[in-house]
């Protein structure tokens, strides 16, 4: 499968952070940044949520449900859900690497 | 403590938005602001995201395909012209009295330029930026060289350099779209970068004739254009 998030620019990053916001159940907008804040200790800033949710969007990785309380709250796809493994898969082989190369600390 | 806006002042950064994007999230985001009112570093991430949505549209936009046929229409005019006086041209000459046509027409052929790059959508491949980056310096680079030819009656090679960026830029361009699968757009964004790289009359007639093709190439194909990664699925 095509690396979904490769051209997205400043926006890879973001989005990956959405997708495993996303991925234990559907979220509105406040919610997302709440849970990416407390999943990498980053801020969110709003122009970069909606164009992360934007992007998401169109590539069929996320879909919006109906409103709740006037706001859209957003699903990860079966297309996102694959796509978000596929990118967690990848970045655990990297850190295993990483991590087995750098060895234990020094005392 | 961060300073936080008003409402007003969180309206008008949703306005920065386009239209369509507005429609689409423009409430969502506006609920988000009421219930986290934004901060100094929020408000510059919403004007980067503004200018960003722009770049980026979700919808077809129709300005890049009237800009790319007016500008084409009008270089076409002024460089037909240009081909039936002498040629060497004795400077300062007739070539004084085109110029403030050519240099009303610079910032039309950059806005056709960017509106072309506008056609992947949210996509944001390798080398767009680096095709945008050569279109802005070229463009502006080449109508600061314009307006000082025609203030001071000067013409350098530095015209000539000016023009070759913004030739760069649109070929960048057309490489990108052409990787993006957007034909016909992206073969004339690459014929119309290489005739602006001759430096001869006909070429600028040719230049002028192939960015009306864009236009019309536009009208009839308006973007964005299926992302690379979305043709794959």
């Amino acid at each position: 499968m095509p690396d979904q998030l490769a051209d997205l620019g400043r926006f890879a990053d973001p989005s990956l952070h959405i997708l495993v916001a996303l991925s234990d159940g559907p979220k509105h907008g406040y919610a997302i940044m709440a849970e990416v804040e407390a999943l990498s200790t980053r801020s969110l800033g709003p122009g970069t949520l909606y164009g992360a949710l934007a992007r998401l969007e169109r590539r069929g990785l996320i879909e919006a449900l109906e409103p709740e309380e006037r706001r859209h709250p957003y699903q990860l796809t079966p297309a996102g859900r694959a796509a978000l493994r596929a990118q967690l898969e990848q970045l655990d082989g990297l850190v295993r690497t990483g991590i087995a190369r750098i060895g234990p600390d020094a005392p | 403590m961060a300073a936080r806006s008003s409402e007003p002042g969180r309206h008008r950064l949703l306005r920065l938005y386009p239209g369509a994007w507005r429609r689409r999230y423009g409430h969502e985001l506006a609920i988000l602001l009421e219930d986290r009112p934004p901060t100094a570093r929020d408000r510059v991430d919403l004007v980067r995201g503004a200018i960003d949505a722009h770049l980026h549209p979700i919808e077809p936009l129709r300005w890049p395909a009237t800009a790319a046929a007016i500008a084409g229409v009008v270089w076409t005019a002024g460089a037909a012209y240009a081909l039936g006086q002498p040629s060497p041209p004795d400077w300062p000459g007739y070539l004084i009295e085109t110029l403030p046509l050519f240099a009303a027409t610079v910032p039309l052929v950059w806005l056709a330029s960017l509106g072309a790059s506008t056609r992947l959508g949210t996509a944001d491949p390798r080398g767009l930026g680096a095709a945008r980056l050569l279109l802005v310096l070229g463009s502006l680079a080449w109508e600061l060289l314009l307006i000082r030819g025609i203030v001071t009656a000067w013409s350098g090679p530095e015209l000539a350099i000016a023009a070759s960026i913004l030739a760069a830029g649109m070929i960048v361009l057309g490489l990108v779209l052409l990787r993006g699968g957007d034909w016909p757009v992206s073969g004339l964004l690459v014929m119309a970068g290489g005739c602006l790289l001759v430096p001869a009359t006909w070429s600028g007639v040719a230049f002028g004739l192939v960015l009306t093709a864009i236009g019309v190439a536009q009208l009839r194909m308006p973007g964005p254009v299926t992302p690379p990664t979305m043709a794959g699925r």
